[in-house]
């Protein structure tokens, strides 16, 4: 073995080795035949017939020496690189349509793998499962701590629970007197590091029992954190830290890379639980921790599901009575226990099917590029024929000689694999511009990482296997003696060529059903954006404001109302308001409400918003009846039209009397709004005078009009915020429309992505068909020739290509329409608006690939009609 | 076309023990002394391409039952040298008997068959 491998590398000292000793072996016999007799030249040649075929033994002795496999590799890797350099077409046209296909798939792969599979930084990330509860709104998914002790207590199913709350917003001071800065902050259990298997980077982590209400508050910052507040000094352990007032202590910090268990957001700092008071840990209708546990080995993630939903039933039982509509709601839902080994994410449910699906897309794109670079092979592999016989005749084994094509195949696919990784790590980050910003969403990391480049080379190896390994075989299946002795163009039997025409006509299949997955998403989108949500979205800023916890009630009041009065003033800005809700503004509050109907009181479960007088002018909510309330109302209330269709008919429900506040008198009707997305149905609501509400301002939003783009206005708004108190921030500012297109995130890039790779499938499918065709009539240019000269018209040799085509292209639809219908009905969930079986769609794909198609086989049609039948014979 | 394969195949494991037992004999030896000896010994009867030694005397030496050096040949050329290893002898006296084994089956169905 050694041997072999010193024989690889000391190849030349060896090769003039046996070259001395084979020159001697044969001296010798040319000595001997001399003595004998013979002359000088006889005497050579006799030697030479003793000794056997020279070149062979030589050969024979190579290839038992070294490692054949490593040699011959290097051989055909060097041969496979001057032939592509020979042929820059081809191997440009190949490469790129390669890079193009792989480009794709690892673009939409990067961004699957660090949305749904790259695992957090903690110990055995795959014993992690989140617990949650599902079948509801987002905000009552959490837990509260009661229950959350209860699942900790089952000991049988999990090594350990830990409660952590989402990352929130928190002002915070590093030095006495420091300036404040803002940081994002989680509430965790004692045991939540311990439980991620973490190690400090310094100091140490929550002790058992320090998350009890009353004890010291303790933090432990992030790694980042501590670079950037505290110059990452050791001596950070025990230092103080004020957070939103209180002081703290700093016992830790967090491992490097790890912040939080949230794929998209970060947290900075980590306190215990105990501080928000014993009453909160107390409360079992405070649904506000998320809760994450070790599952023990065995045990099923449906098992620890069950468990937790008997806790989560048993406590809903155990409270008063069951009819009110939130419990409702509440019973509806069920808890629900997921592998959490790459975060938790909400993004993850939203985009886990969409990206799959591109995925399958994307997919079938690389396999049309790679029939495209099939039949590109197969062309070549027709035209070597002479150089594959002349190898085979001088003793190459068949298998070396596919050995050598795979080699280039191979090469191609490696040139195409980081060719097509460059166009993914440029395209993958306009990728990522889909997914929802924010001010804590940390930009989806997509660069490659092992697993990403990984997935290139097999998809690159795959891609290879695939369309070198057919072709190879057929380049090498030549006779020796014909194939040598042919000249000029090649003459198969037609049938040879049925691989290309399979080909192309798989092509065609994979396009159409690209293509009609397109048009289905293009048209979702297209629905959804002609939705009327019953408010104009232009030039709308929303945004909040940060109080600081000392803030007191009645100086929250005016700030709000000075802002109001500032920002209204502002030139530019056409209304301004504020409202405890709104579109997009997530949250959703109801009231049990008495409403004074003609037929007498009835009893309603409405939505509610308090708002100021502004709000409908801002949002551009149109009035239908009445009027708003205006400064000074109170006792008033604007009801939207659902509201009155469910409560009044059509009776007017202008001035009848609501229990709200103590009574509230309708004064105003106005059109419904979608408040939570455009695919949900809009809900009764009714609008009440912010004045009378006692919510703290702390949650309110703003909404302000401008004339035009907001895009410089809210540094604009900024500054009045400051120059009323300075101490208040703006946070999370961002354009209603922006909210609106966020919410359409899912919808937005598969139909962006899915119309991209279909408009690519098409120009592949088109330049795949041209090149078969072309080749074909290349091929069949004698035949052509001949039957010209024997009196077919132009037009009937035209159409004989054209009609040649259209089988191919008929056959294709037909087999893609069938494909499509079925592949269709696994996307049904995410359409709207339209089935998945529109026939409009569906004809529409066909009808355009149809066109394309016939286009780009028109113009080898066109060449066939033209050949003239004496050059072509001369041609023989 | 005939890569001299398939007579190489029939002879390759006989050829060894012929190249062993001549090193044996022979003591230490080169290639063309080797093919040589073996044209002699049989006689004219194995028409073996000389050149097909030399693939026989590597795989011998790759498993080490000959080794090999160079040295000056009779008449003042430099030429290599193979000779038969410890290892090597072992082996043939394996084959060998073997080899005897064989024929002496192989005689027996034979002489019965022709009784």
């Amino acid at each position: 073995m050694w041997k072999r491998l010193r024989a690889t590398f000391g190849k030349r000292r060896l090769d003039a080795e046996l070259d001395d000793e084979v020159q001697f072996h044969l001296e010798m016999l040319e000595q001997e035949h001399r003595a004998r007799g013979l002359t000088e030249e006889d005497a050579r040649l006799a030697a030479r017939r003793d000794f056997g075929g020279i070149t062979q033994v030589k050969e024979v002795y190579r290839e038992r020496r070294g490692l054949a496999f490593i040699e011959t590799f290097a051989q055909d890797v060097r041969y496979g690189a001057r032939v592509l350099r020979r042929n820059p077409a081809f191997t440009l046209a190949a490469v790129l349509s390669l890079a193009l296909g792989i480009g794709a798939n690892t673009a939409v792969f990067s961004v699957f793998n660090a949305l749904l599979l790259r695992a957090v930084p903690v110990q055995n990330p795959r014993e992690l499962v989140s617990i949650r509860k599902t079948g509801g709104p987002q905000y009552l998914s959490n837990f509260s701590y009661p229950l959350y002790k209860q699942i900790d207590a089952r000991r049988d199913l999990l090594k350990g629970a830990a409660a952590s709350t989402y990352a929130q917003r928190a002002r915070i001071t590093t030095r006495s007197g420091g300036a404040a800065g803002f940081a994002w902050l989680e509430n965790a259990s004692a045991n939540y590091f311990e439980l991620l298997g973490l190690r400090p980077a310094a100091g140490r982590f929550f002790a058992k029992g320090e998350d009890t209400p009353g004890t010291e508050p303790v933090a432990v910052v992030s790694h980042d954190l501590w670079r950037t507040r505290f110059a990452s000094e050791p001596g950070v352990v025990g230092r103080a830290i004020t957070i939103d007032g209180t002081p703290y202590t700093v016992i830790g910090v967090a491992p490097a890379g790890f912040r939080g268990l949230d794929t998209v957001s970060r947290a900075d700092i980590w306190v215990p639980v105990g501080v928000l008071g014993a009453e909160r840990l107390a409360n079992s209708r405070f649904n506000w921790l998320r809760v994450v546990g070790r599952r023990k080995p065995g045990v099923p993630l449906e098992t620890i599901s069950a468990a937790a939903d008997t806790i989560y039933r048993a406590e809903l039982h155990s409270k008063g009575s069951l009819n009110s509509p939130w419990r409702k709601i509440e019973l509806a839902m069920r808890a629900q226990a997921d592998s959490a080994g790459a975060g938790i994410s909400t993004l993850r449910d939203r985009f886990k099917e969409p990206l799959t699906i591109l995925l399958a897309l994307v997919g079938m794109l690389l396999m049309i590029a790679c029939a495209n670079v099939a039949n590109l092979m197969l062309a070549r592999g027709a035209a070597r024929r002479r150089e594959m016989a002349l190898r085979l005749s001088i003793g190459a084994s068949r298998m070396r000689l596919v050995r050598q094509c795979l080699t280039e195949g191979f090469l191609l696919a490696a040139l195409g694999g980081v060719l097509g990784l460059v166009f993914a790590i440029a395209g993958s980050g306009s990728l990522v511009a889909f997914l929802p910003a924010g001010d804590n969403v940390t930009p989806l990391d997509v660069r490659p990482d092992g697993t990403v480049l990984l997935f290139t080379a097999v998809v690159s190896l795959g891609s290879a296997l695939l369309f070198a390994l057919v072709p190879a075989f057929r380049a090498t299946r030549v006779d020796p003696g014909p194939g040598l002795k042919e000249r000029g163009a090649v003459h198969g039997a037609p049938a040879r060529f049925g691989l290309g025409r399979a080909l192309v006509a798989f092509q065609v299949t994979l396009s159409l059903v690209l293509l009609v997955g397109a048009g289905l998403f293009v048209r979702t989108l297209a629905s959804l954006r002609t939705i009327d949500p019953g408010f104009r979205q232009e030039n709308v800023t929303v945004f909040w404001l940060d109080l600081p916890k000392q803030y007191k009630p009645e100086d929250a009041d005016q700030l709000q109302r000075k802002l109001l009065d500032r920002l209204s003033a502002v030139p530019g800005v056409l209304n301004a308001s504020c409202a405890s809700l709104g579109p997009y503004m997530s949250g959703k509050a109801s009231s049990d409400v008495t409403v004074d109907t003609p037929a007498g009181p009835k009893q309603a479960y409405v939505d509610q918003q308090y708002a100021t007088p502004a709000y409908f002018a801002t949002l551009g909510i149109p009035l239908l009846r009445g009027r708003v309330f205006d400064e000074h109302d109170k006792n008033v209330a604007v009801v939207s039209e659902l509201f009155v269709e469910e409560n009044f008919g059509r009776e007017d429900p202008i001035g009848r009397r609501l229990s709200i506040n103590g009574g509230s008198i309708i004064v105003g009707v106005v059109r419904d709004v979608l408040q939570q997305g455009l695919r949900e149905k809009p809900a009764a609501m009714m609008y009440l005078p912010m004045s009378a509400s006692r919510i703290p301002r702390a949650y309110v939003s703003y909404q302000v009009r401008t004339a035009a783009a907001p895009d410089g206005m809210i540094e604009t708004f900024r500054r009045e915020l400051a120059s009323i108190d300075p101490i208040v921030a703006l946070t999370d500012a961002r354009s209603l429309a922006a909210r609106v297109d966020e919410s359409l995130m899912r919808e937005r890039l598969l139909a962006t992505l899915s119309g991209f790779f279909g408009a690519l499938a098409l120009a592949l499918a088109a330049v795949g068909l041209y090149g078969v065709l072309s080749y074909s009539v290349a091929r069949r240019t004698g035949e052509i020739g001949v039957r010209m000269a024997l009196g077919a018209a132009r037009g009937t040799v035209l159409w004989g290509v054209i009609r040649d085509a259209a089988v191919l292209i008929g056959v294709g639809i037909a087999a893609g329409l069938t494909i499509a219908l079925a592949a269709a009905r696994v996307t049904a969930s995410l359409l709207f608006g339209i089935e998945p079986k529109d026939a409009a769609t569906y004809i529409a794909a066909a009808g355009l690939l149809a066109m394309v198609a016939l286009l780009a086989s028109w113009f080898p049609a066109r060449r066939a009609a033209s050949i003239s039948p004496t050059q072509a014979l001369r041609h023989e | 076309m005939p890569t001299g394969d398939t007579k190489t195949d029939l002879l390759q494991g006989t050829l060894d023990l012929i190249v062993m037992r001549t090193l044996e004999t022979m003591g230490e030896q080169h290639g063309f002394g080797l093919a040589k000896r073996i044209g002699q010994v049989s006689e004219g009867a194995l028409d073996l391409n000389q050149g097909s030694l030399y693939p026989a005397l590597l795989r011998l030496e790759q498993r080490g039952w000959i080794n090999s050096r160079w040295g000056v040949s009779d008449n003042n050329r430099k030429a290599r040298f193979y000779n038969l290893t410890a290892e090597g002898r072992r082996r043939m006296e394996q084959e060998a008997g073997d080899w005897a084994r064989t024929v002496a089956i192989m005689e027996r169905f034979l002489r019965t068959a022709s009784e």
